[in-house]
């Protein structure tokens, strides 16, 4: 790992037994592999379940059975335990078959407070966006509040990105654009050559110019199939959905125009696309 | 004593000059046939009459070109008839074991196939096209989205209510919970243990209530989701429909007036409405599964009915038409000839293909056979062929009796076996059949099977024999002509025409009468014409003819040349010279693979005293056929008819083929055995430089019998190797004498004066011949003269009588006598 990338080098990886969770692992190895880095996972207890089992009262309702069924914090824990066990197995496996360094940890609290809370020890926090057929919408809670407030970059995923499609970088000049930048030309680099897409801001012609140049001599190397589209103000405006169309994994850098005009809920409603925010 | 015959009475000439032509050249060649009147009626009557059974047996000798006459008049009267329509076999989407037939005009089958083709081409690019379309994947997502949010607003809305109520619901590894909040969090057990009674219960209650309201929510999903299944279905078949129906909507203007067509259209769309959750699988797959699979799949068959069939060669396969009768290019009805008229070749089979160690098959396997081919027209076939093919027989009548055709397979027409096969629609039958085949067919069928008399009714019966006069020699020619140029041969002058004809007659033995045998004839033509090339010759001539007749008879004539080369070296004794008492030269004829031969046999007489049997010692040895047995008898019937009227015939007398190996048959040696019989006794010798044939009946008239110019050819042929001496000849029956066509050798010699035939018309011309002697008649007085043949022959059996009545009065002596 000669190129390690001091920039990226740990990533934390949420995993629970769910199939987004899956996703995330995978794209986490994969992104570990193509950087050189190692990968963290860790899996949350979560409090308020344990805490809601405790009740007396307590009761869960299923899609399965007809009517409720008692919940106990013994049952609750075992179940726990399993899923905990389970994606520990999950992520050796892929590590092992990566050749990819990883860790794993569990802990207990709330599922957010623990996710931004080893955030701050990592380079980059991978999660897979919740996606059950039912809770598209609702139960995103945990990717939105980790996405705001994390102080590393996150990359929020519902589905393994395909290897060929393109990156999708937008770049506006402020720092956290130009790491966007460069992980994009890295990922690029070491994986298959995929394609690089940088959009620029709709403006004035002298700022997209001087943007251009900066995006040129960044990346530099000629042979690097990069590409460049200046947003119009529409497309600006509607990002979510043009970089649903273009395909492939979404770079953004944190606090720019587009992810600051609409409701971050709405717009990881409407990509659909892995997205990864750069702080 | 009767004269020989004159020589221009031993071969009958063609007078070359009475042709108007000079060459075949001159000649129209489009005789097909001559003489074969009654056949060629029969046909005609066959061809014309409607009617269940009137099928036609054309029978006769093989070689006489029976099958190319009649597939020549077949396809004349053919020509002039209405062409019978298309038909074509496709699948039965209801029943697929049961594959449907449609009848298309002539032409319009093949039409309808590519069509169906092409269509298959474009739906194999429109259907996956239309559900990989943006439209069609956008309105697909909206119909999952708006359930999905449907579900999600319900459970967002439950969410938001419990919250106002201070409660939350958590999603558990398996479900959801509620459970009571406080600023945000899950209110800790021990709070809960610390609540008033009250309050806990109106806590428990309102979960209770949110967990059945809940469990609403969730008790829906399925339903929902079945629903937007529903919807989803829906609108894959009106994209199906979509995409079909503008393809379908032209294809059923094209054929807007075959109701048959338009049905079969209307099946392929609803089942292709039917099936298209193939191509929206496809479209997901991204097209993969369109790269076609090697082998046929074949639907309905195995794998049971609920399996979804996939997209590949095999599925388009059910939407094919198979093009089994194409009449496109057919000008009037279809006139076939099938070569090997086996079970399925005339029925049709329905052909299987070894998939994964197991047989399938599918209606586009399905092949027509010669029943098809000549449904509307004719079918021509050999009776032998059909007859030597197991069931082909039985098959053919199946089919004209129920006037259709059921492609069966014949172990299931049997119900031998009932393997998983097709059961194809039957067709129609109209068609008239023409077996051709030799005459004892044709008896034994009409003997032996029931059916032959509703089935074939018509019978043509050939020739082999044509009556010779004018207008037919003139024919003659010109089928001669006409072979010549079907074989593309050397134009034949005049000369080597009348050779042919002479053949010809020669061929049945028979002046008055031409060959049927045409076969014999092209070959004589087909030979003599390469005589001609091999002299560079532009015309073929007589002597090419003759060149021709003579290499047949050298390449066949090995053993006659042994047997020949026997007498020759006196290893089979025969005397063409001096007198013996009891013995003579009979004539037996001999057909060796198609050549036949005359070779002289001696025959001998011994008599003794005995109680008036003759021992024909061929018949006591088994080597002896019962017509010649019968000639023996009536032998000794003559005897006792003309010399034993007052006493008994006391004659024991044993008669003999000499040196004759193999077996013997016919009547044609008992005038011979007679002679032999008379001179032993008589105890005058016989003139052994004649030969002798002709069969004899009991009042001693000498009657005709086969083959007499190989027989007189036989016996010319050993005393022209021995030299003739002038006074050589042969005895034949005089009636026989119309049928004499001699090698030009012998009546060379007979002009000569070398060598002579003798007509006979009774046995007493014949022994005065033999032997000099007169035969003499009874007198007055009803005896013979003594020094007559009659009279010594009587005086010799009167002699026999009287020494066994002597034996009879002497008991013992006559016993010690007899034994």
């Amino acid at each position: 790992m000669s190129e390690a990338d001091p920039s990226l080098q740990r990533i934390l990886v949420a995993l629970d037994a769910s199939p987004h969770s899956q996703a995330a692992l995978d794209a986490a190895v994969r992104l570990a592999t193509d950087l050189g880095a190692e990968v963290e996972g860790l899996f949350v207890e979560d409090e308020t379940l344990l805490r809601a089992a405790q009740l007396p009262f307590a009761e869960e309702v299923r899609a399965s059975t007809t009517s409720p069924k008692a919940l106990t914090d013994r049952r609750m824990q075992r179940q726990l335990r399993y899923q905990a066990e389970y994606a520990e197995q999950t992520l050796r496996r892929a590590g092992e078959r990566a050749e990819v360094t990883v860790e794993f940890d569990v802990v207990q609290g709330n599922v957010t407070r623990e996710l931004l809370n080893a955030a701050t020890e990592v380079d980059l926090l991978v999660l897979g966006k919740t996606s059950t057929d039912s809770s598209r919408r609702q139960l995103g809670t945990t990717s939105r509040t980790v996405l705001t407030d994390a102080p590393a970059p996150v990359l929020v995923l519902r589905e393994v990105v395909p290897p060929q499609q393109p990156v999708l970088v937008y770049y506006d000049g402020c720092p956290a654009a130009k790491t966007a930048l460069e992980v994009a030309a890295r990922l690029s680099r070491r994986g298959e050559a995929r394609p690089i897409r940088v959009l620029l801001p709709a403006s004035d012609d002298a700022t997209t110019e001087r943007l251009r140049d900066e995006v040129q001599s960044y990346v530099g190397d000629p042979e690097m199939p990069v590409s460049m589209h200046v947003l119009t103000r529409a497309e600006s405006r509607r990002l979510s959905a043009f970089a649903r169309r273009e395909g492939g994994l979404v770079i953004l850098p944190d606090d720019c125009v587009p992810l600051s005009q609409v409701p971050l809920r709405q717009f990881l409603y409407e990509i659909d696309r892995p997205l990864l925010v750069m702080r | 004593m009767i004269d020989s015959l004159s020589p221009d009475t031993l071969r009958t000439r063609f007078d070359a000059s009475q042709f108007d032509f000079d060459t075949t050249e001159d000649l129209p060649a489009d005789t097909q046939v001559v003489g074969q009147n009654r056949a060629v009626d029969a046909l005609e009557f066959g061809m014309n009459i409607e009617g269940d059974g009137y099928n036609v047996f054309a029978l006769g000798p093989s070689g006489t070109g029976r099958r190319e006459l009649v597939q020549h008049l077949l396809e004349e009267q053919a020509a002039d008839e209405k062409t019978p329509p298309d038909w074509c076999y496709v699948n039965n989407f209801d029943e697929e074991r049961e594959p449907t037939v449609i009848q298309l005009p002539a032409g319009r089958g093949c039409d309808l196939k590519e069509d169906v083709d092409d269509l298959i081409e474009e739906l194999k690019t429109a259907l996956p096209a239309a559900f990989e379309s943006e439209e069609y994947q956008s309105r697909r997502e909206m119909i999952q989205e708006e359930v999905r949010e449907g579900e999600e607003a319900a459970l967002e809305d439950l969410q938001e209510r419990a919250r106002e109520d201070d409660i939350a619901l958590i999603r558990t590894p398996q479900g959801f919970a509620f459970a009571p909040i406080r600023d945000g969090e899950v209110v800790a057990p021990d709070e809960v243990e610390s609540m008033p009674d009250e309050e806990r219960e109106t806590v428990q209650e309102r979960i209770s209530e949110y967990q059945d309201e809940l469990q609403e929510i969730l008790r829906k999903v399925p339903g929902n989701e079945r629903e937007a299944r529903d919807r989803i279905e829906e609108l894959n078949r009106e994209m199906a429909a979509y995409a079909i129906d503008d393809f379908i909507n032209a294809l059923r203007r094209k054929y807007s007036n075959l109701d048959a067509v338009l049905d079969f259209l209307a099946a392929v769309r609803a089942d292709l409405i039917e099936n298209v959750d193939v191509f929206v699988q496809a479209a997901q797959d991204g097209g993969q599964q369109r790269q076609m699979l090697p082998v046929m799949q074949q639907q309905g068959q195995q794998g049971g009915g609920g399996e979804r069939p996939a997209l590949d060669g095999a599925f388009w396969r059910r939407y094919q038409v198979n093009l089994i009768v194409d009449n496109r290019d057919t000008d009037g009805a279809p006139v076939v000839f099938e070569d090997n008229p086996n079970y399925q070749n005339l029925v049709g089979q329905v052909e299987q293909i070894a998939q994964m160690g197991a047989l399938v098959t599918d209606f586009n396997l399905i092949q027509p056979g010669a029943l098809h081919a000549a449904n509307g027209g004719y079918l021509i076939l050999e009776a032998r062929k059909l007859l030597t093919q197991p069931y082909a027989w039985e098959g053919l009548k199946r089919a004209l009796r129920n006037d259709e055709i059921r492609i069966e397979s014949p172990g299931q027409a049997l119900g031998l076996m009932r393997t998983v096969t097709l059961e194809p629609e039957a067709i129609p039958l109209d068609v008239k059949i023409v077996l051709v085949g030799e005459r004892m067919l044709y008896y034994l069928l009409d003997a032996l099977d029931p059916d032959m008399d509703r089935l074939f009714k018509v019978m043509a019966d050939f020739e082999e024999q044509i009556d010779r006069d004018d207008e037919h020699e003139e024919k003659y020619a010109d089928l001669i002509a006409t072979m010549i140029a079907d074989e593309d041969l050397r134009p034949f002058d005049c000369s080597a025409i009348a050779h042919v004809m002479e053949q010809s007659t020669r061929l049945v033995s028979d002046t008055e009468k031409l060959s049927g045998h045409v076969e014999h004839i092209r070959d004589l033509a087909q030979e003599a014409s390469y005589w001609a090339g091999q002299d560079d010759a532009d015309t073929v001539t007589d002597v090419h003819v003759q060149r021709a007749i003579d290499a047949q008879v050298r390449r066949a004539d090995r053993m006659r040349d042994r047997i020949q080369e026997s007498i020759e070296r006196e290893t089979i004794y025969i005397d063409t010279g001096g007198e013996a008492v009891g013995q003579i030269n009979g004539l037996s004829y001999l057909d060796v693979g198609g050549f036949s031969f005359g070779k002289p046999n001696r025959i001998t007489a011994r008599v003794r005293l005995g109680k008036g049997e003759i021992v024909d010692i061929e018949r006591e040895a088994a080597l002896g056929g019962p017509l010649h047995s019968k000639g023996v008898l009536i032998l000794s019937g003559f005897l006792q008819g003309r010399y034993a009227q007052r006493r008994p015939l006391s004659l024991s007398a044993s008669l003999v083929f000499e040196q004759s190996y193999g077996g013997i048959d016919g009547d044609s040696a008992s005038s011979a055995e007679l002679y032999a019989l008379l001179s032993a006794l008589a105890d005058v010798p016989l003139r052994q430089n004649f030969a002798v044939t002709g069969s004899v009946n009991q009042h001693g008239v000498v009657q005709p019998i086969g083959g007499v110019n190989e027989k007189i050819e036989g016996f010319f042929d050993v005393c022209q190797e021995r030299g003739l001496t002038g006074d050589q000849g042969v005895l034949i029956p005089a009636s026989n004498t119309e049928h004499l066509m001699l090698r030009p050798d012998v009546v060379e010699a007979a002009e000569a004066g070398d060598f002579h035939v003798y007509p006979v018309e009774t046995v007493d011309q014949g022994i005065e011949l033999l032997t000099g002697i007169e035969a003499g008649e009874r007198n007055e007085q009803g005896a013979f003269p003594d020094d007559t043949m009659n009279g010594m022959v009587e005086a010799r059996l009167r002699a026999f009588a009287d020494r066994r009545r002597q034996f009879a009065l002497t008991d013992g002596q006559a016993e010690s006598a007899e034994a």
